[in-house]
């Protein structure tokens, strides 16, 4: 996979910008500026799916993340006290020492093996961008979903189903506890 | 190549329309003021100028001329940022819709869309969804009760009514059988969508109208309840940008149910010059943003939990069954 | 450094900024978010795969990825507020009443 100098001007901008929004999820004092931080990491990373001509996932990635779990995520800080800010935020010293070094050698060992990879290993599909570009990513994801992968696709409207469902019990159990 | 077709023509495109955008929104403030007085028998503002023609203008000037307040207790960050970001996602929305088929110039093709993109209508609902941002955190960030209130309303309803406007979009898309407005465009050729889809076209209509916060469906402002609802504490220019996103949502909504419905720019004579088809696309426009005048001024303001009951156990299974019966459809006659 | 690499590479930087939000914050909303991150770099590890591979299999797990996390984060988001409810807290240390 080659890219043009664009491209990678634009890869290495989206980059940044996601990186710096995932760090102002875990940095930011109050919850509601990681929330905002969460909503850039999302939307960066939907124009770099777009970049990777997945154009079908970056948009679904801005209704389903950044259009509906974010509001959720706002709707439940608002519920709760939108305004306090979150003071019980984090761990300090040794503790917070520890993960960070945990998660510092696990960076580590990722970035040493993605630099062992030697490529181009594994047989190569027949999807390159041009026939992307040519077909449509709508469809060629939908036939394959739909052909291929037809079970999982109705487990995961199962799943939906079933978040529902509980979503519900939930509210009504809040509901049937402040009557009595 | 050019940078010219890359970069430069998609720059002029996009400053013409936002330049167009804001101009229609101007005036579409004085022909709604007109319209709704002469709806109740007043004459609406006639003395700024000729007809009082010059009243956008004045308008403008006030706003921007006011005394910037910026309350004490608010997030200062967010406060001054929310407006903009309403009204940047509501220019955004306008960038997918053709607004006619394509005409030469020096000696280039020049299609009448800054980027007619294979998920256009999705890209539209996406773009809808980031613009509530603006109204959202603009009531978190005016730590006021009211403007809280107002944000949440305003949110839960977009959310709601999303639903059914994807059921009447996921309509279509199973009978052109594509998410790109030229396509869509394109398949009305000879007959508009509102003829095939009347079900379709009601639910997109009312669904429209809750994602643009229209009376009688202005959940977040309802003066009568919540003061001013998120726009309570934003006061000159702020409050008048908050006033041009709704505008230019209106505006573009219109377009997009002239698109989707009426054939956009097609219709008698438009393919002789691409003038004549932006005219189309502008009378069909102007047909659909005169309704929602006339049911502001006709209509008045339901309560919020009913129009939220309307939403959830009328216009959902309506929009679904809908689907259904057109994706039958379309299978038996293909 | 071709492009593959670099996408490998930011995805587990996001990741591991994800685990490590987890592992410091304790404010259970952000925790939750930070797990949203986490799903999210993966997705970009399978889209990018995707487009080495030239295949859409991969996309076929983001798709799943996406309807799994709007089901969990309704239910989870639910199970927070009625937490909250119960006790007004969002700290995950204070919510240990099943330790005895």
């Amino acid at each position: 996979m080659t890219a043009t100098p664009l491209e990678t001007v634009l890869f290495i901008a989206f980059g940044a910008v996601a990186i710096a929004g995932a760090l102002s999820v875990i940095l930011a004092r109050h919850a509601v500026y990681s929330a905002l931080g969460m909503l850039v990491n999302f939307v960066a990373l939907a124009a770099m799916y777009i970049m990777l001509s997945a154009e079908f996932l970056g948009i679904a990635q801005l209704i389903v993340y950044a259009g509906a779990i974010v509001v959720l995520f706002l709707f439940a800080l608002m519920l709760i006290g939108g305004r306090r800010p979150a003071e019980q935020g984090r761990l300090t010293g040794g503790l917070a020492a520890a993960g960070s070094a945990l998660v510092v050698v696990f960076l580590a060992e990722i970035a040493y093996l993605v630099m062992r990879l030697t490529g181009t290993a594994g047989a190569k599909g027949t999807v390159t961008p041009d026939v992307i570009a040519q077909l449509g990513h709508i469809q060629l994801l939908g036939a394959t979903l739909l052909l291929e992968y037809i079970l999982p696709f109705e487990l995961a409207s199962v799943l939906l189903l079933v978040g529902i469902v509980g979503a519900v019990m939930l509210a009504r159990a809040r509901r049937q506890s402040r009557q009595e | 190549m050019d940078w010219i077709d890359a970069l430069l023509i998609p720059a002029i495109k996009s400053l013409v329309v936002i330049v167009v955008l804001l101009l229609a929104f101007a005036y579409m403030t004085y022909v709604e003021r007109k319209l709704v007085g002469r709806f109740v028998r007043r004459y609406g503002p006639n003395r700024a100028g000729p007809f009082g023609l010059l009243q956008p203008i004045a308008d403008a000037f006030k706003a921007i001329f006011k005394e910037e307040v910026i309350p004490t207790e608010v997030d200062k960050w967010l406060y001054v940022i929310c407006p903009g970001i309403a009204v940047a996602g509501s220019l955004i929305v306008f960038g997918v819709i053709p607004v006619g088929d394509s005409f030469m110039a020096w000696g280039r093709k020049i299609t009448m869309v800054v980027a007619d993109v294979n998920v256009g209508v999705l890209y539209v609902v996406a773009m809808a969804g980031l613009g509530l941002y603006g109204i959202f955190l603009g009531g978190w960030a005016s730590n006021n009760n009211f403007s809280l209130l107002g944000a949440l309303r305003s949110t839960a309803q977009v959310i709601t009514y999303e639903l059914p406007m994807g059921l009447a979009i996921a309509s279509i898309a199973t009978i052109t059988g594509s998410l790109r407005f030229g396509d869509i465009i394109a398949a009305q050729k000879t007959l508009p969508l509102i003829i095939l889809q009347p079900v379709g076209f009601l639910v997109y209509f009312i669904s429209g109208m809750a994602e643009i916060n229209r009376s009688p469906f202005d959940m977040p402002e309802t003066e009568n309840e919540l003061v001013s609802g998120y726009s309570t504490e934003y006061g000159g220019i702020k409050f008048a940008i908050y006033f041009m996103a709704e505008y230019i949502n209106m505006i573009v909504m219109s377009i997009l149910v002239a698109t989707l419905f009426l054939g956009g720019w097609q219709g008698p004579f438009a393919h002789l010059s691409p003038l004549l088809q932006l005219v189309w696309l502008v009378v069909k426009a102007a047909v659909v943003l005169f309704v929602f005048i006339w049911v502001r001024a006709s209509i008045p303001r339901v309560r919020y939990d009913k129009w939220m009951k309307f939403g959830w156990k009328f216009l959902v299974p309506l929009g679904l069954a809908n689907l259904a019966v057109t994706a039958v459809v379309v299978a038996l006659v293909a | 450094m071709d492009a593959i690499r670099y996408l490998l590479i930011l995805s587990a930087v996001l990741f591991s900024i994800g685990a490590a939000g987890v592992l410091i914050r304790r404010n259970a909303l952000v925790i939750f978010m930070c797990i949203e991150i986490m799903l999210n770099a993966v997705n970009l590890t399978f889209i990018a795969l995707s487009r080495q591979l030239q295949s859409l299999d991969g996309q076929i797990f983001v798709f799943m990825v996406m309807a799994v996390a709007a089901a969990e984060v309704a239910i989870g988001l639910g199970i927070i507020v009625s937490i909250f409810r119960h006790k007004p807290t969002t700290d995950v240390d204070d919510v240990s009443l099943l330790k005895g």
